[in-house]
């Protein structure tokens, strides 16, 4: 039997996603029914897709987020327990029993940053988490942060406060601060 | 460099036990195994939906082996491409019939009102892994796999999303999917 040399990664994750152009789709159908390597490294691929899916309906994944992910999970009746944020802003907020998720919206100041970070302070100031280059939702230009509620539901009150700044020449300028003051939850 | 699947030099014997009649069971549960995992990937990709694509490995295996045992199967040693055209085949009517029901529900709603998408569960510490792993992967690498798989966008709606070039969110995507699979198989960290 020939030699051939295998798709990419990159190919088969467009022909997974149905974005391969016709052409292209056809010949990896081909290799696809001849070869045992690739038919392995395309169900990874697909087990891979549905643990992610898994891992969101089971309110166990925290990432920024956009408009369409967060409407994603209304669309699957996921409870997301949402606190909108102007910058400056100190929100109460507490998380229920059946919530799926927390999700903050960071109102951003007015301009145009190409990159935004935020660290996450406890109410002393010490950092407890620093999340570099995240995802804006370009419709809104809001922050959406995306917190599973499951952790959460076990954490005693505390205020955590968010600082959003844009890395300059200089160093980095920030942009706002906003604070979520967190009542525990109450046994049911 | 790498070969192909050697079992497809296999294909003219297997056949030939099935018109035959020798063994006829066994050489069909080989036929199955051969061929049922690839007609699943090839109809998840094709038609976007697990339960569709597990019927159509039910409907192609059932017509392969059909025609088999009919004698119908005029190139024995290209058994894998003859199973290819029968899924092109039975994907285009599918194709036809949903974009029948569409026309359907676009006049009448769908009464459905929620996601039908379906997807098989993973098994715990298979899931536990790569909750680990997308733990470990950079914030925006996530949020792009999250849109991808979960939020089901294609390329150009994931760049308006996010405000950027729709060539940019092929890169970002190989590029998070790559690290996230490199570190649930322990080949490199996700970050």
């Amino acid at each position: 039997m020939s030699g051939v040399a295998h798709p990419s990664l990159g190919e088969w994750l467009e022909y997974y996603l149905g974005e391969a152009p016709a052409g292209a789709a056809s010949a990896l159908d081909e290799h696809l029914f001849e070869c045992a390597a690739c038919e392995a490294q395309l169900d990874a691929l697909r087990r891979t897709a549905s643990a992610m899916v898994a891992l969101v309906r089971r309110g166990a994944v925290a990432s920024f987020a956009t408009t369409a992910l967060a409407n994603r999970m209304s669309r699957d009746r996921l409870n997301v327990r949402t606190y909108v944020m102007e910058p400056g802003d100190t929100v109460a907020c507490t998380v229920g029993h059946d919530d799926d998720f927390l999700l903050g919206r960071f109102v951003l100041p007015q301009g145009s940053y190409a990159r935004v970070d935020v660290r996450v302070l406890d109410d002393a100031g010490q950092e407890l988490m620093r999340m570099p280059d995240i995802a804006i939702d370009a419709r809104s230009r809001h922050a959406l942060m995306l917190i599973p509620a499951r952790p959460t539901k076990g954490e005693g009150s505390a205020i955590w406060r968010y600082v959003f700044s844009t890395p300059e020449p200089g160093g980095d300028r920030e942009l706002a601060r906003y604070a979520m003051d967190h009542t525990a939850l109450s046994e049911p | 460099m790498h070969e192909l699947d050697p079992k497809a030099s296999d294909d003219a014997g297997l056949v030939a036990r099935i018109v035959e009649d020798r063994d006829r069971r066994a050489a069909e549960a080989e036929l199955y195994a051969r061929f049922a995992r690839r007609i699943y990937l090839f109809g998840v990709a094709r038609l976007r939906s697990s339960a569709t694509a597990e019927d159509l490995v039910q409907d192609v295996l059932t017509t392969v082996i059909e025609r088999a045992r009919a004698g119908a199967v005029r190139e024995p040693d290209k058994l894998a491409s003859f199973v290819l055209g029968t899924c092109r085949l039975l994907v285009q009517n599918r194709v036809r019939d949903a974009a029948r029901r569409a026309r359907i529900l676009a006049l009448y709603g769908d009464p459905r009102g929620v996601s039908t998408s379906d997807h098989e569960p993973a098994d715990g510490k298979a899931l536990e892994r790569i909750a680990e792993c997308m733990h470990a992967l950079a914030d925006r690498d996530r949020t792009v796999l999250l849109l991808t798989f979960y939020a089901e966008l294609d390329g150009p709606a994931i760049a308006r999303e996010l405000g950027v070039e729709p060539s940019h969110v092929r890169v970002l995507r190989h590029r998070a999917l790559a690290r996230l699979q490199g570190c649930v198989t322990g080949r490199q960290e996700a970050s």
